[in-house]
């Protein structure tokens, strides 16, 4: 439960300058990000974004640092005050551009909390003696 | 799980107080309210509030007996949170891929 961020990347097949518009340009965004994406490409500028099943999340541009850093913050639950901060960075990679995306913020969790962490764990010992769940603690 | 209900876990988890008693219940099997109260800075009818709003987040059932109510957890829904933290990088893998596609798509 100690790692709190989240970091995956893959390579585009783009050069720095379109891999930029992809990350950054709404319509881009909606290719992939979301269904439904505003963002104001200006430090603190607004950023939502709307998935067809409903569910929204609203954000604040961080940080704009063309064509190499995007970073902003959003509520990934809509019903509490966590925010999570994610970080875009493009760096030229041999056969295009390699994109970073890492999610930090999650200690703020309450779930992620030693507290509650030591209840889902005393449950799971109890649901594998009952052989009734499956894996429970996976570590983040 | 859905985000709703992800959402109603944790905010029902924000209160240190709350988290206390998840954790007093955890080692138990199941307890009074009066029993939790011994344990805990407040008074058993703050116990029950408390017990109240994790009930209503599925964290905690209560079952009659006579005239005591005793309180038991059930966790599920903090695995199910614990699980959808564990999926938020899932979430990027199948938007990353997303992505890759559309820029061969877009070549």
């Amino acid at each position: 439960m100690s790692d709190d961020s989240v970091t995956r990347e893959t390579v585009l097949d783009l050069d720095p300058e379109e891999a930029w518009h992809a990350v950054t340009d709404a319509e881009q965004l909606e290719q992939w990000l979301a269904d439904e994406v505003e963002i104001d490409l200006v430090e603190g500028g607004d950023l939502r974004v709307r998935f067809d099943d409903g569910r929204e999340r609203h954000g604040t541009v961080e940080e704009v640092a063309a064509p190499e850093r995007v970073v902003f913050r959003w509520h990934p639950v809509p019903e509490i005050e966590l925010e999570t901060v994610v970080s875009i960075e493009l760096e030229p990679a041999e056969d295009g551009t390699r994109v970073t995306v890492v999610e930090t913020g999650f200690e703020t969790l309450p779930v992620a909390s030693t507290q509650a962490c030591a209840a889902v764990n005393a449950w799971a010992w109890e649901a594998r003696l009952e052989a009734a769940a499956g894996p429970v603690m996976i570590a983040a | 799980m859905t985000a709703d209900a992800v959402g109603a876990t944790f905010a029902a988890l924000a209160d240190p107080t709350r988290r206390h008693v998840i954790d007093l219940l955890a080692d138990r099997e199941a307890v009074t309210a009066s029993e939790l109260a011994r344990d805990l800075p407040i008074t058993r009818q703050a116990v029950a509030k408390h017990l109240a709003t994790l009930a209503d987040a599925g964290l905690v059932t209560s079952q009659r007996s006579g005239r005591e109510t005793r309180y038991r957890l059930t966790p599920a829904p903090l695995t199910d949170a614990r699980r959808w933290i564990d999926n938020v990088g899932a979430e990027w893998e199948s938007r990353l891929a997303r992505l890759a596609k559309h820029a061969k798509r877009s070549l």
